[in-house]
Parts: structure tokens; sequence; C-alpha cells
């Protein structure tokens, strides 16, 4: 197997040109998913036998949750492939990922509470579910706070790749602590066996988890070209790109 | 009517879907908008340096 084509990626006017020619091609598909989504999880699938209508909020809360933690996924691997191999383009995708991320996390959090209330009768609990979804959240604010308290920009990729890495360990706490502890929150979907959601659910929720990576992919893309837009500025490339 | 009563959940489902709808179109207008700021920055200081080289020294 060649390595070229990554070899190829940390070339900045290389990765500039290619997220530019992909993000349509992520874009478009993201946005009939998420219409057919939405069709499906808000008309089509049945009400739930016990929390009723209100279930229906499944199908942005966890796309989102998924978001938070991928986008935060990216940002630590990148971080740590910035590190050990000094390629400024995997600091700039890490740096990309930081806001999409937090946003989601944030609406992870939002929508949360706002099913919590008519299920637990409280918008918030200090339950281990909730409570790393939070400590994520608070990771990606450090990490953008850590890369804007300096001005040099290595050593703000540097510090920011450290703490991007070591946060990385919250990811399978969130995922796995309905496992590892009592929880309110309930269990992870379970897509086969006797507890699987019947496919008039599962099917609408399984679109828009693919509808929502594809986009956050496209702003991903979006995101990671102004990076290295502002990164690459001096160079000769991007006189040519920018017509100047 | 019964749709948009969504079992008497109304004011957590609909919210839920619009702060989720709002982040959604705030990425995308924070990533354009980012990138175009770039763009003009990039080509400013192109400018600068074109006129700093043609300056008769």
């Amino acid at each position: 197997m060649t390595w070229t084509w990554f070899h190829r990626l940390a070339s900045p006017p290389y990765l500039y040109r290619t997220a530019g020619r992909l993000i349509a091609w992520f874009a478009w598909p993201a946005a009939i998913l998420i219409v057919a989504g939405l069709i499906g999880g808000l008309w089509l699938a049945p009400p739930d036998y016990q929390q009723g209508d209100a279930y229906r909020i499944i199908y942005v809360h966890a796309p989102s949750a998924w978001l938070s933690l991928m986008m935060y996924g990216v940002m630590g691997i990148a971080g740590g492939i910035g590190l050990i191999w000094r390629i400024k383009a995997a600091h700039a995708l890490a740096a990309s990922a930081a806001p999409i991320g937090a946003s989601f996390a944030l609406v992870t959090l939002v929508t949360g509470s706002l099913w919590g209330k008519p299920m637990w009768g409280t918008y918030w609990a200090w339950d281990p579910r909730l409570t790393s979804e939070l400590f994520l959240l608070l990771l990606y604010l450090g990490y953008m706070g850590l890369r804007a308290a300096f001005e040099d920009l290595q050593r703000a990729d540097r510090a920011s790749a450290v703490l991007a890495v070591v946060g990385l360990v919250d990811v399978p706490i969130v995922h796995y602590s309905v496992v590892w502890w009592n929880s309110l929150h309930q269990g992870a979907l379970v897509f086969i066996g006797r507890k699987a959601m019947p496919p008039s659910m599962l099917i609408p929720l399984m679109v828009m988890f693919l509808g929502f990576t594809l986009y956050s992919v496209a702003v991903l893309l979006m995101r990671l070209r102004a990076e290295v837009l502002n990164r690459e500025r001096t160079a000769r490339w991007v006189r040519e790109e920018v017509g100047a | 009517m019964k749709f948009l009563w969504m079992g008497g959940y109304y004011p957590f489902v609909w919210p839920s879907y619009a702060v989720t709808f709002v982040v959604i179109g705030l990425n995308i207008y924070w990533a354009k908008r980012l990138l175009v700021r770039a763009r003009r920055a990039a080509h400013r200081r192109m400018e600068i340096q074109l006129e700093m080289q043609e300056e008769p020294t």
C-alpha cells in the first residue's frame, strides 16, 4: 500500500485545494440525509410507548453527542500527529475541529437537559454521563483558550496539542460512563438483539448520524482551508490562490 | 396541530431542534466568514508587498 496520498496532505497548497474540491461532496449528501432523517424522525417514526413524542429529541441529541466525541477524537489524534511528526497541517486540522466539537458538546448538553426535564423531572443532574460531557465541553474551551493565549503559533500548537492528547482520556469515559457507573442516563443504543430499536425508529436515527457526520466533515474542511490560508499567508502559492 | 403538539412535549422537542439547527447554521456561517476573512487578509498582504516592491528606492 502506498502512503503517497497521505504524505501529500501535509503540503498546505495540496491540502487547501483538495479540501476545497471535497466540500461539496460532503455538504450536499449531508443536507439530503439530514432532511430525510428529519422527515423519518419527526413524521414517520411512531411515538415511543414509554416516552411518547419526547423521545424524538434523540434524533438531534444522539448525533450531536457523536459529533462532540468524533471531533475530539480528530482534534486529539491530529494534535498527537502534529506533536510527534511536527506536521503543521495536523495542527491546523486540530485547531479547526475544536470550535465544531465545542458547539456540538453544548448542543448535546442543552438537548439532553430538554429531554431530562420531562423524563427525569430535572434539567440537570450530576450524573456520570452528563458530567463527563460537561468536562468534554470544558476541555474544548480550555483548548481554544490556550491557543488564544499564545502569540507564537508554534508554541500555541504544541501546548494545545498536549492538552488535546491528554484530554482524549475523556472520550471513552463519556462513552462508557453508562456502563461503568450507575447512571440516570439510558444505556448505549442497542442496534441488534432483543432490545433493538424497531427499524421505523432506528433507520431515521442512522440517517441522521450519517448526515451529521458528513456535515461536520464539510464544515471541518471549510475551517481547515481558512486555517491553512492564515498560516501560509506569506507563501507564493497563496498569492496565486488569492489572485493578487 | 397534533404534529406541533408533540403529545404535549412541544416545549422540549421544538427548542431542541431549534438549538441544533441554529448551531448547524452558525457553524456554516462562521466557517464561511473565516475563509472570506483569511482570503481578504492574504490579498491585502500581497498588495502591500507589491506596493513596497514598486516604490523607488
